[in-house]
């Protein structure tokens, strides 16, 4: 599957010179293949097989075949004790390493790796996984593989020491705000901080852990988390991913089952008057009402119960958001 | 003292970067690169003759050769770059008395001045140890060149930095508010900025980044053509004039205040679309030279691929009949198909076509100061880089400069000068050269005192930040200090000062570069029409730009006016995966600047043992 | 711009030509070739083109993929049996009439033996865990009849765990939603007869994908991508809510990511690939059927949560069984 690739145009001359390069090529592909395949039907197990398994991976690492008989064989050669687990499993990993970085979107190499980081058990090096996934992400912000495979590297390094615990994930909620700076659009980070923050409170609680004051009360950080997410409507009001994150924030219940009515109330107004005066300077800017500004209202006064203030913004957003203008008519409708 | 400059030279890019580090199936004899050419030439033809080894020429040379022309490329000078060349001091010196003789045509009213230390017996430092440029550039790490330069595979040859840093000077005293910054991490993240700015500032970002086939924002270019840039940020984007003239003279590199918009549109979004391409900075750098050394990278290319390379030799007759052409070497040669002329090649005969075919172009001037002292001025990059940008706008100086002056530092990390110095290019667009002058010593003025400032009370601003700012990242720093104003500041010491260049350089190239961006036979003189002999191209001078934009533009006009195409502009397959790998980048400096050292090397190079050019020097060194 | 049946008819008949035989990446690329089969007969499909391939060769490469150790498919003669090329061998023989032709009893069996305790499904014996396979799981179970009470149930409360606050759904619980997974976990909802189970949220987070140009992204803040006139349009056909997004300009996109020379790439100007061209037709096909009572393209209609024609799915037996 090809994504975000030119289409290239090649010249009669150049698709056929190509088709003589690629002659060789298919023929040696093929010819260890049909090896392979030759040896898995024989049942035969050796350290030779390995090499050749290694080749035919390094030509094309997206064969989950070759992947599943690579563990086989390796599974084998364990258990008859011809190859030692532990260093083989090292410089399996190292091998891994060498393919991620040629192909870092390849889903069966990080598969691959997470098998032999289990196999590996105890012996298992998670800080260094944690270390490889962090670069990934500094490469490609949003990789899912990546970020998914940094929730199982955390999960791996969690333990039953609640105190160690609490440490591995104030550190991811820092990774966040680092990845949330650098770029508000990461929505990523911002999902993985919602995940994060009532993990890291119930821990804080858990210990009475006083070291860190934005965990102390659901109240601060709720207002620590506003204050982040109004920077943010102001550097870039289209940017849908604080939006998303605003309607957590103001709605969850882990934020919100804790505060008085009348806190809350307050916190719904005290939000609607800056999104209102936000607003009223893209009105002066552009001549009309922000759209992102428009359903933000919408989910506030529905939350203060102001039904009768979300007719008219419907209205609004009718027109100047046509893409979802049958949303908005259906929405009016349930009125 | 004259006897050592005859054979001077600096290390060449052959030498820094021997040819293992690119290894083609057979390499042709590098002729005139890395052996010294046979006194005469002994080809009996070609296909085409290039007069001139500046970078557009030697673009030209590479990519006509790696097409299967023949081509035979010659200087009248004894070193590459014509006049994008990368000189020693001594070669500044005789390169001054020959501007001033008139030997070498559109440059003018060129000064040097030399401390005597450095003839001194036991002087650390040598003239070999300076690579000055006659045209001082900076590249976008986002650009048609760098492109270029990836696919030609040339970067191989070369070495790049990164420089992060640009410095606006404004009321009496430098800033980098968010040139440093224009990403949105620096906007969300400074404490300093009102949401309101912020706002705005993000706004003017996201439109400028916008595909420039965004139906709204070509109309809104479209609207504001005629408006000047100040008006649109001020009017549409409410900043306040100390952004916009950073976005306007640092970010965009604009060099006066009416400016129309979708031009400081286009320059602002080069800088920021460079952001991140390699790293969190915009431009590069090449290291030990800037134009001078590319466009040797790119001689080498082109000898790989079969050019012909010889120095020293000019042009003195050509036959448009029998298409012969004779040499100052005696020999004669067959030009099959053109003859490319720099201005500076210029043989006598056709002097007269060339004055005509400029009669009606209007005439640039460039004026430019070179300083070399003796201060790292670390104090002015960023951490672990050797160059920045210093900007004076438009009314900034004392001398009421009317355009902006770019001034490009570079110390010895770059390979250009010894550790603990570096070299300050000043450049002036003022047409008018006596007030460029005034405007230039200014501006260096300014420098001189800023820099004094700042190494001298440095801990103590160091101090004084910490302890306000625990995160103490080098940009603080350098904001808190660069922010102080210069009113209240006595020099203790003085700033030493190694050498002092000057000189005025013409060119047909306007300042936008509209006449290179969209060449017509009418406004540029590659593509005017010569009367008595079609076969000649003239190319143009180098443009008064501080990037290296519209280079490439103006070799593919060349190329095109030759082989009828641009298709296959440097369409070469090198059949090998190297990708262009952006941690081959030198970010931090190498320790010392060992590749400078002065051992001399005599295996190599272009250079004339043949002909002698030892005018005695001093007539025209003066102080500026 | 039209819309280019015949290239696409053409480029699809000509992937497995002997021509494409010629390049290196056809031999790479082995390992989808269920899949690509798949997603060539859909496109055919919709194209109301089907008799373009040979049906008993088709049937017979499917049937040389069995993997006998698992009891599932491979991609390809000899390769393991995985539940994806699973679920498009099952999706092609119905698609051909052809499931007779298949050892049901071995592929429930297989199907089955993929659940995890949790109620994921792993795609072989070595495989992650991800939505995905859920529904490949309950697909291909739903096909053949062998849905089951426990592991049906066990299954939705695997699904309901991967969803986020945004009413969307990740790959596994804590993942960040995406728009694949949501198709994955609405058509098996609708598989199971449990649209009850869907956050109100969703539909909205859905029309939220259309961006400006008219095309669907995936995620918050994410270019559009064509292969998404699929994966968010689908559930929003599930749910009845197509008229939330502007269909009109998503057929412009669509139409607009076509090659001259046949088959669509993810945007405008990029390398088709036939994994882009189905999904972009089938989409297409949607918006078909929901604009034009005419049958302004003169396409099949495809269901929306199987992604097979009406044909082929409205012989499926609904869950729950009656006895």
């Amino acid at each position: 599957m090809w994504h975000n690739v030119k289409k290239q145009t090649l010249s009669s001359e150049a698709r056929l010179a190509k088709i003589e390069r690629d002659k060789e090529k298919i023929h040696s592909y093929n010819k260890l293949k049909d090896e392979i395949f030759k040896i898995r039907n024989e049942g035969s197990h050796t350290v030779e097989f390995l090499n050749k398994l290694t080749d035919l991976l390094g030509l094309n690492p997206e064969f989950y075949t070759i992947w599943n008989i690579r563990r086989e064989t390796l599974s084998s050669l364990f258990h008859q004790h011809q190859l030692d687990s532990q260093s083989t499993l090292e410089d399996e990993l190292k091998f891994v390493m060498v393919l991620m970085k040629r192909y870092p979107k390849c889903y069966w190499i990080w598969n691959h790796r997470l098998w032999c980081l289990f196999q590996l058990g105890k012996d298992a090096n998670w800080e260094f996984e944690l270390g490889i996934v962090s670069k990934l992400l500094s490469m490609d912000e949003r990789n899912f593989h990546g970020w998914q495979y940094r929730r199982v590297v955390i999960e791996n390094l969690e333990t039953h020491d609640d105190l160690e615990n609490l440490k591995i994930n104030l550190q991811e909620f820092k990774f966040t705000s680092s990845k949330v700076n650098s770029n508000i659009s990461n929505f990523s980070a911002w999902h993985n901080r919602s995940k994060l923050i009532p993990k890291v409170y119930h821990l804080v609680g858990k210990l009475n852990y006083q070291d860190e004051p934005l965990f102390q009360s659901k109240e601060s950080l709720l207002l620590h988390e506003l204050t982040l997410v109004n920077t943010g409507m102001y550097v870039d009001i289209d940017d849908s991913s604080i939006w998303v994150y605003l309607e957590w924030l103001l709605s969850d219940c882990f934020f919100i089952d804790e505060l008085s009515n009348d806190k809350y109330h307050d916190i719904l107004n005290d939000q609607l008057k800056i999104i209102n005066e936000l607003n009223d300077l893209e009105i002066t800017d552009n001549g009309k009402d922000n759209c992102w500004c428009l359903k933000a209202m919408i989910i506030i006064n529905e939350l203060l119960d102001n039904r009768s203030a979300v007719r008219p913004l419907l209205e609004k957003l009718i027109d100047i958001d046509p893409l979802r203008r049958g949303r908005y008519i259906d929405q009016l409708d349930s009125f | 003292m004259s006897s050592f400059h005859r054979a001077e030279r600096r290390k060449s890019v052959a030498e820094r970067s021997p040819s293992v580090s690119y290894a083609p199936d057979t390499i042709p004899q590098l002729a005139g690169l890395e052996k010294p050419q046979e006194h005469n030439l002994h080809i009996g033809e070609c296909d085409v003759l290039v007069m001139g080894t500046g970078l557009v020429e030697s673009v030209v040379a590479a990519a006509l050769s790696w097409q299967g022309v023949d081509v035979l490329h010659i200087d009248n000078k004894t070193c590459y770059g014509d006049s994008n060349s990368t000189l020693t001091i001594e070669q500044v010196k005789s390169w001054c008395q020959e501007v001033n003789s008139g030997r070498i045509q559109h440059f003018e009213d060129a000064q040097v001045y030399v401390t005597g230390d450095i003839y001194h017996p036991q002087s650390k430092f040598k003239s070999k140890d300076y690579g000055i440029d006659l045209t001082p550039k900076i590249m976008f790490a986002q650009s048609d060149l760098l492109s270029l330069l990836v696919k030609s595979r040339v970067y191989k040859y070369l070495e790049f930095q990164s420089l992060s840093n640009f410095h606006i000077f404004e009321n009496d005293s430098f800033s980098t508010k968010f040139a440093n910054a224009s990403s949105k991490e620096e906007i969300f993240t400074d404490q300093s900025l009102s949401l309101l700015t912020k706002r705005y500032l993000m706004k003017f970002l996201k439109f400028v980044l916008e595909d420039n086939n965004d139906e709204d924002k070509r109309k809104t270019l479209a609207d504001n053509a005629k408006v000047t840039i100040y008006d649109f940020l001020s009017q549409k984007f409410n900043l306040e004039t100390s952004q916009i003239n950073e976005l306007i003279y640092s970010i965009g590199l604009c060099i006066k205040p009416t400016t129309k918009t979708p031009e400081a549109i286009a320059r602002i979004r080069r800088f920021l679309v460079s952001f991140n391409v390699y790293g969190n900075f915009p431009v590069l750098v090449s290291k030990y030279g800037g134009p001078g050394e590319i466009s040797q990278g790119f001689c080498r290319s082109a000898a790989v691929a079969g050019t012909t390379y010889k120095l020293n030799t000019a042009l003195t007759d050509y036959d448009p009949q029998l298409k012969l052409a004779k040499f100052s070497d005696k020999s004669s040669i067959k030009i099959n198909e053109k003859l490319i002329v720099a201005p500076t090649q210029i043989p006598k005969f056709l002097q007269s076509s060339y004055n005509e075919i400029t009669e009606s172009l209007k005439k640039v001037n460039i004026s430019r100061l070179v300083v070399i002292v003796k201060k790292d001025c670390k104090e002015w990059m960023a951490d672990q880089e050797c160059s920045a940008m210093v900007v004076f706008p438009p009314e900034s100086l004392n001398s009421q400069n009317k355009t902006s002056i770019q001034a490009l530092i570079q110390n010895g990390g770059t390979g250009v000068c010894p550790p603990g110095q570096s070299i300050w290019y000043l450049t002036s667009f003022e047409q008018d050269s006596i007030k460029a002058k005034q405007d230039l010593q200014c501006a260096f003025e300014k420098m001189e005192s800023s820099i004094l400032r700042e190494s001298s009370d440095l801990d103590d601003v160091l101090d004084e930040n910490l302890s306000v700012n625990k995160s103490g990242t080098s940009l603080v720093v350098n904001s808190v200090k660069l922010g102080k104003s210069l009113q209240n500041f006595v020099p203790k010491e003085t700033l030493e000062i190694i050498c002092k260049f000057g000189f005025t350089q013409k060119t047909y190239v306007l300042n936008d570069l509209s006449n290179v961006i969209n060449p017509t036979d009418e406004n540029n003189v590659s593509l005017r029409k010569t009367k008595d002999c079609e076969d000649i191209i003239f190319t143009n001078m180098p443009s008064s730009e501080i990037s290296y934009d519209g280079i490439v533009k103006e070799c593919k006009t060349i190329y095109q006016a030759i082989t009828g195409s641009d298709d296959d502009f440097f369409d070469v397959d090198f059949e090998d995966d190297d990708e262009f790998n952006p941690a081959g980048f030198h970010q931090q400096p190498t320790t010392s600047s060992s590749n400078l050292k002065t051992s001399d090397n005599d295996m190599a190079i272009a250079s004339s043992d043949d002909e002698d050019n030892a005018h005695p020097f001093g007539a025209d060194e003066m102080e500026l | 711009m039209t819309l280019l049946s015949k290239k696409h008819i053409d480029y699809v008949v000509n992937l497995n030509s002997e021509m494409s035989k010629q390049s290196y990446e056809h031999w790479l690329s082995e390992h989808l070739r269920m899949n690509g089969l798949y997603w060539g007969i859909m496109t055919l499909v919709t194209l109301k083109s089907l008799d373009s391939l040979p049906r008993q060769s088709i049937i017979d490469f499917v049937l040389s993929c069995v993997d006998k150790r698992s009891g599932g498919f491979g991609a390809y003669p000899q390769h393991d049996g995985h539940i994806l090329s699973t679920l498009s061998a099952v999706q092609i023989l119905s698609i051909l009439g052809a499931l007779d032709e298949l050892d049901k009893e071995s592929v429930i069996k297989f199907t089955k033996n993929l659940q995890l305790p949790n109620g994921s499904f792993q795609g072989d014996s070595f495989g992650e865990t991800d939505t995905r396979f859920v529904y490949t799981a309950l697909s291909i179970l739903s096909i053949l009849e062998g849905l089951e009470e426990e592991l049906v149930n066990k299954s939705l409360d695997y699904l309901k765990q991967c969803e986020n606050f945004d009413g969307a759904y990740g790959m596994r619980p804590g993942a960040e939603s995406h728009g694949a997974q949501v198709f994955t976990v609405i058509a098996s909802f609708a598989i199971c007869n449990r649209l009850d189970l869907v956050n109100d949220k969703l539909s909205s987070w859905l029309s939220e994908r259309q961006v400006k140009n008219g095309g669907l992204n995936g995620r918050p803040e994410k270019l559009p991508d064509v292969c998404y006139s699929w994966w968010i349009l689908s559930p929003l056909a599930i749910l009845k809510k197509l008229k939330w997004i502007d269909l009109s300009k998503l057929e412009q996109f669509i139409l607009d990511c076509q090659d001259d020379e046949g088959g669509v790439s993810d945007r405008k100007g990029n390398q088709t690939d036939v994994y882009h061209t189905c999904f972009s037709l089938t989409g297409l096909s949607i918006i078909n059927d929901e604009l034009y009572e005419g049958n302004k393209y003169d396409m099949d209609s495809i269901d929306p949560v199987y992604c097979m024609p009406y044909s082929a799915t409205k012989t499926f037996k609904p869950w729950p069984y009656k006895s």
